[in-house]
């Protein structure tokens, strides 16, 4: 390297290597940088990507009760030794469900943290889950233990749903923070990404509850029925 | 081997040697501080382990847990810190500094786990230790929890913060204080193992002190119990030495032990220097002298006091260990049992003996002789104490005495022998001697062995005689000398002369034999071995010395030689009709007239039978003048040997053959001269005998050609490299009748050997016998395959028959077995004979052919027209056919003469009512004149090569075929090409 200029092929091959190391840059959407740079985009315009499926939807929890809580939040066999979805947090879930049946986004998976309020969201807005510890909450974890849950919510957010179909994962603010350098606020915030080829995926649009809800509402009428040519 | 001083009277058993006893004290002390040492050093090694402990472990783990309780104490202040303030900052900014904090908290509180567990192992047991141990894991715990909700809920809500971090707080203040309770617990039992430890390394060092001065009192007791015990050990020793002194003088009481120790060495010195120079002497006695020194005690066994007369002992009796022995009991082989009783006799009475010889066997199996004398000794009491005496070696001696009557003996033996003094006067004579001079004792002793001479010799032959004695100190030879009543004899003589130590003549002796019958019996011999008895001339093994001997002089002088072979002619036939006496005159006679026509130097020899060889030496040197030479002497025997013979009244004329090749030196090797001449022999006879020829290298050739054939040929018989081909023969346009078979060798190199060459050797081999029978079953094979094809099985195969096949005694059985054995039908075989098979015993002939003819086998005469056939037996034979040879066959369009015996010979067949064929016909032409002459059978290339079997059918066939249906002839002629350009 030391005789790069003096080398027209040693310099080709530098030239190569930026190239690909650009490539790279850009197609890695988990690159913190780059993620936190890009306005993401809203339901508006992937709502059509969703309903052809191929996507996945990263579901925060909805709101919860913040003065319910206690000092006890890891034990995940009682409900009731932790926080729980407000009536706000419930009523947001159910309409999300809603609004993605009557926008025709087809559902495949819904796999969610072993947290009661995530799964009472998941159970609101679909109707089903699975349930995956490795979704669990990563703020009390070790580090050792963040890490490797952090790299199974990448694993799902790079993996392609099956065909015509969009996966969901229900968890909390922090996972998807170290899994995509997004921290996602405020409660019941959704994100869409797309995953890539290798196992990488790119995040494309910040859903809002009441986007769900507006989304329905406007295109309630236009869509029922739909014009032969959209196809 | 001195002896040593007196063993010290208070050890007993096993005394301990001086040094291994100055060794005890120190031993002992030394075994003592070692083991001072070890302990000591154990002590120190576990002071300095308890310290290593109390250093490496038990310090070092309140140094490293005291750090973590900081790091802890830190992390917790920072993290309270931080959810204090977390309003003004984003809840993500709130979360990636305060899960930092966590991740920190975390790894220090799992670190806290282990904390007491390997501090001390006491404590593990300690009931209030381990309730503090696990409320500090419990509180340490809810702190974990307390802070980890902290901090999700100011991720959550940042306005929470400060509720939560001051009740996590509070928590830590809770663990901090049990964690110092533990520590206080901690060091109190510390505390008390290091006073426990102070309080052992005191007690230890008591006990060592104790030990040490114990030590210390035995040791004193233990040196002064030993130097007493040393000293009186050298006191006894000293003493001891003291009485070496011989001079006796008294001890002063005022030296030490030194000063008398060396008196008393002093002493000893004297007395031993007198013993030495008087056993000086007395050594010097025994060992000047050839005998040896004995001493027995009283009980007779040999006893030794000095170490020369053990050796001369030793070497006397060959046993080691003769020393303490009775003489008796020392192996010997005299005197006899009787013997030794008889000496002990002597001895039990105590007398004197002089001069007992005993024999004793050496190791190497040698006999060696003693002679021993001895005197009894006694002691002042006259008490008897043993002999003393010496001893002899008279080996040497016996050995003389033995040689003397073995001379003696030797001296009466078969020879003759005498005996002369330096000057030649007969000094003593043997009996045998007497019987061959016929001069007694009386007569001839004083005289010289010169009244022997028979004047046979010349002075020469005695002057050499004297020269060889002299250079030699011997001789012997064979000499005619004469006897008493005068009869002059052979002898074989030996003469040794005698010398004395310094080399000068003293004696001669004589020993001789009469060779007068043996001389006899040797001509007698030499003339068996090198001469023919019949005739009297040199045999084969002479005349083969001879030749070699002509051969090297030829080669010396540059002279010609010749070997000469003669053979009588028709000496068989001589021997035949007037027998074998006649024979022997005949050949009596020429050897007469053979040694009568040669020069001295040249030699005549019989071979055996009729065989005659002359040598002659001398010829000229030049080739030419020496074949000549040869040639002449040769005719001039042919001449003598052509004479008439008489046998009593009966006259016989013979001639010879006679060979002869010249040789110059000895570049040829005898057996190949001899080869040669007998070569050019048989090259006389075959010129019609009577007649000299010389060696031609060309015969060699010839020779050497036709036995490598020989050879080749026997080789192919054995391995069947022939084979038979087929020659049409056919009757009128081309209707195939049968096939003349004509053998051929196949030879691996040469190709295919066409009869002409090998057929004639084979008949002078008797080879031609094998060959034949072979091609006979061949022949009569194929035609039992035949029989059993229609288009085939009207053919007939001619044969050829070798005349000295057919003059077999059982050549008809042959026929039969052969035909038996394939199953040929005999009307189908036809042996074709020649002529001159007709020359001999034609009655033999017609009754083997009429034998035959009976059972159905046909005869042509093969070649007719060119022997001598008489027309007369031709008349009587029965056969079938005759054929024309190829020679008239030949021209018979151009030459008048061969065109009028075709014709004569085919007027003559049909007159005797014979078939008749004519072979060799090449040419259309040809076959029109003799089918216009009448012979409508024909052979030839004109039809046919002979052909390989499949050829041969394959031609056979072709013409077969248009005889019976002439539309079928193209189709088939697709199979075959011309069989002429296959063969």
């Amino acid at each position: 390297m030391i005789k790069l200029e003096h080398s027209a092929a040693i310099m080709m091959r530098g030239f190569v290597l930026a190239a690909l190391l650009i490539a790279a840059a850009t197609a890695v959407p988990a690159g913190r940088a780059n993620a936190q740079e890009k306005p993401l985009a809203t339901l508006a315009e992937v709502r059509h990507e969703l309903r052809q499926g191929g996507l996945v939807i990263y579901l925060r929890h909805a709101a919860t009760d913040q003065a319910g809580a206690n000092d006890a939040p890891e034990d995940l066999t009682s409900c009731d030794r932790q926080r729980h979805l407000s009536a706000k947090g419930k009523a947001d879930a159910l309409q999300i469900g809603e609004s993605i049946k009557a926008l025709g986004i087809p559902i495949g998976t819904v796999t969610t943290s072993p947290y009661c309020r995530a799964k009472d969201t998941a159970r609101l807005s679909f109707g089903r889950f699975v349930e995956n510890p490795d979704l669990g909450f990563v703020i009390g974890s070790t580090s050792a233990e963040t890490r490797r849950r952090t790299e199974s919510l990448r694993r799902m957010l790079g993996t392609p749903p099956e065909k015509g179909t969009n996966n969901v994962v229900v968890s909390h603010s922090a996972n998807l923070l170290e899994a995509a350098d997004i921290f996602a606020k405020p409660e019941g915030a959704a994100y869409i990404f797309r995953p890539l080829a290798n196992g990488q995926f790119q995040p494309l649009a910040r859903i809002l509850p009441e986007d769900w809800v507006a989304a329905r509402i406007r295109s309630s009428a236009p869509l029922v029925p739909r014009p032969a040519t959209d196809k | 081997m001195t002896n040593s001083p007196a063993p010290i009277a208070a050890v007993k058993r096993r005394p301990l040697s001086l040094r291994q006893r100055f060794l005890v004290a120190p031993l002992l002390g030394l075994v003592l501080i070692c083991s001072l040492m070890v302990g000591f050093i154990y002590e120190l090694q576990r002071q300095s382990t308890l310290l290593t402990n109390v250093v490496e472990t038990r310090l070092a783990a309140f140094d490293h847990y005291a750090e973590v309780f900081m790091g802890l104490t830190d992390r917790q202040m920072a993290l309270d810190d931080l959810l204090d303030n977390a309003a003004t900052l984003h809840e993500e900014a709130v979360y990636i500094q305060a899960k930092d904090h966590l991740n920190a908290i975390h790894a220090a509180i799992s670190k806290i786990g282990g904390f007491f567990d390997g501090v001390d192992r006491s404590l593990g047991d300690d009931e209030a230790f381990k309730a503090q141990q696990s409320n500090l894991l419990q509180i340490t715990e809810e702190y974990r929890k307390a802070v980890t909700y902290a901090v999700e809920m100011a991720t959550v809500n940042p306005g929470l913060g400060p509720k939560y971090a001051a009740l996590a707080g509070e928590r830590f203040g809770a663990m901090n204080q049990s964690f110092s309770r533990l520590l206080a617990m901690q060091r109190r039992v510390f505390a008390t193992d290091v006073e426990a430890e102070i309080r052992q390394t005191r007690t230890n060092t008591a006990y060592f002190a104790f030990a040490g001065i114990a030590g210390a009192s035995l040791l004193l007791f233990l040196s002064v119990a030993l130097s007493r015990f040393l000293s009186r050990a050298l006191e006894a020793q000293i003493d001891t030495l003291s009485q070496l002194d011989g001079r006796s003088e008294p001890a002063q009481d005022g030296d030490d032990e030194m000063q008398r120790i060396a008196r008393a060495i002093d002493g000893f010195r004297e007395t031993q220097t007198k013993l030495r120079e008087s056993e000086q002497r007395f050594r010097c006695l025994t060992e000047m002298s050839s005998d040896f020194y004995w001493e027995t005690d009283a009980e007779h066994r040999l006893t030794i006091r000095s170490e020369s007369h053990r050796e001369a002992l030793e070497s006397v009796f060959n046993v080691a260990s003769s020393v303490g022995k009775c003489r008796w009991e020392i192996p010997s082989l005299a005197p006899d049992e009787a013997g030794w009783r008889a000496h002990r006799a002597v001895l039990d009475a105590h007398l004197p003996f002089r001069e007992f010889e005993i024999s004793r066997p050496r190791v190497n199996g040698a006999v060696h002789h003693i002679s021993v004398s001895g005197d009894p000794l006694f002691d002042a009491a006259g008490n008897f104490k043993g002999y003393r005496g010496v001893g002899s070696d008279i080996t040497e001696q016996k050995r003389s005495e033995a040689d003397l009557r073995i001379a003696a003996a030797a001296f009466e033996s078969q020879e003759g022998m005498a005996i002369t003094n330096a000057d030649g006067i007969i000094l003593r004579v043997n009996h045998a001697f007497t019987e061959i001079t016929g001069y007694t004792a009386e007569e001839i002793v004083g005289k010289t062995p010169r009244v022997l001479k028979s004047n046979r010799h010349d002075a020469d032959f005695y002057r050499s005689m004297w020269e060889s004695i002299k250079s030699n100190g011997g001789w012997q030879g064979e000499i005619w000398d004469r006897r008493k009543n005068g009869e002059v004899y052979p002898k074989w003589l030996t003469i040794s002369a005698v010398k004395d130590k310094q080399g000068a003549v003293t004696h001669f002796v004589s020993a001789q034999y009469d060779i007068t019958a043996r001389k006899q019996s040797e001509d007698k011999i030499n003339e068996l071995a090198f001469f023919d008895q019949l005739t009297g001339l040199a045999n084969r093994t002479l005349l083969l010395d001879r030749l070699k001997q002509a051969m090297t002089a030829s080669g010396r002088s540059g002279c010609n030689g010749a070997l000469v072979f003669l053979d009588l002619d028709n000496f068989k036939s001589l021997n035949d009709t007037l027998g074998h006496d006649a024979g022997d005159l005949l050949l009596q006679q020429v050897a007469r007239r053979l040694s009568a026509c040669v020069r001295d130097g040249d030699t005549v020899a019989r071979l055996g039978g009729d065989e005659f060889v002359v040598i002659l030496a001398n010829l000229s040197a030049s080739d030419a003048e020496a074949a000549s030479g040869a040639e002449m002497v040769a005719a001039k025997l042919l001449d003598a040997l052509n004479m008439e013979y008489r046998f009593g009244d009966v006259a016989h004329h013979s001639t010879a053959s006679i060979g002869a090749t010249l040789f110059k030196g000895s570049l040829l090797s005898t057996d190949e001269l001899m080869k040669q001449s007998d070569l050019a022999m048989y090259k006389a006879k075959s010129a019609g005998r009577n007649a000299v020829r010389f060696f031609d290298p060309a015969m060699e050739v010839t020779v050497k050609e036709r036995s490598a054939l020989e050879s080749d040929l026997r080789h192919a018989l054995h391995e069947k490299h022939f084979a038979l081909h087929y020659q049409a023969q056919v009757a009128g346009e081309r209707q195939v009748i049968g096939a003349e078979v004509l053998v051929r060798w196949m030879h691996p190199q040469r190709g295919m050997v066409l009869p002409d060459n090998f057929i004639p050797l084979a008949e002078e081999t008797g080879l031609i016998l094998p060959l034949g029978c072979w091609v006979l079953e061949t022949a009569c094979t194929q035609l039992a395959k035949w029989a059993v094809q229609p288009d085939m099985a009207h053919l007939t195969l001619a044969v050829n028959v070798s005349p000295s096949q057919f003059r077999q005694p059982d050549f008809v059985d042959q026929v039969l077995t052969v035909l038996a054995a394939t199953q040929a039908n005999p009307r189908r075989l036809k042996l074709e004979l020649t002529e001159n098979l007709l020359v001999q015993n034609i009655e033999d002939i017609i009754e083997k052919m009429t034998a035959l003819k009976a059972r159905g086998v046909g005869f042509a005469l093969d070649d007719f027209g060119i022997g001598y056939s008489s027309l007369s037996y031709l008349k009587r034979l029965p056969l079938g056919q005759l054929k024309i040879d190829r020679s008239f066959v030949r021209d018979v369009l151009t030459d008048p003469n061969d065109a009028a015996i075709a014709k004569t010979v085919i007027a003559l067949a049909q007159t005797l009512g014979l078939s008749v064929i004519a072979e060799g016909v090449e040419t259309a032409a040809q076959r029109e004149f003799l089918a216009r002459s009448g012979c409508q059978d024909y052979q030839g290339y004109f039809f046919s090569r002979p052909l390989p079997i499949e050829g041969f059918e394959a031609f056979a066939r072709r013409d077969a075929i248009p005889t019976r249906s002439a539309g079928k002839d193209t189709a088939d002629s697709t199979g075959g090409c011309n069989p002429l350009e296959t063969a």
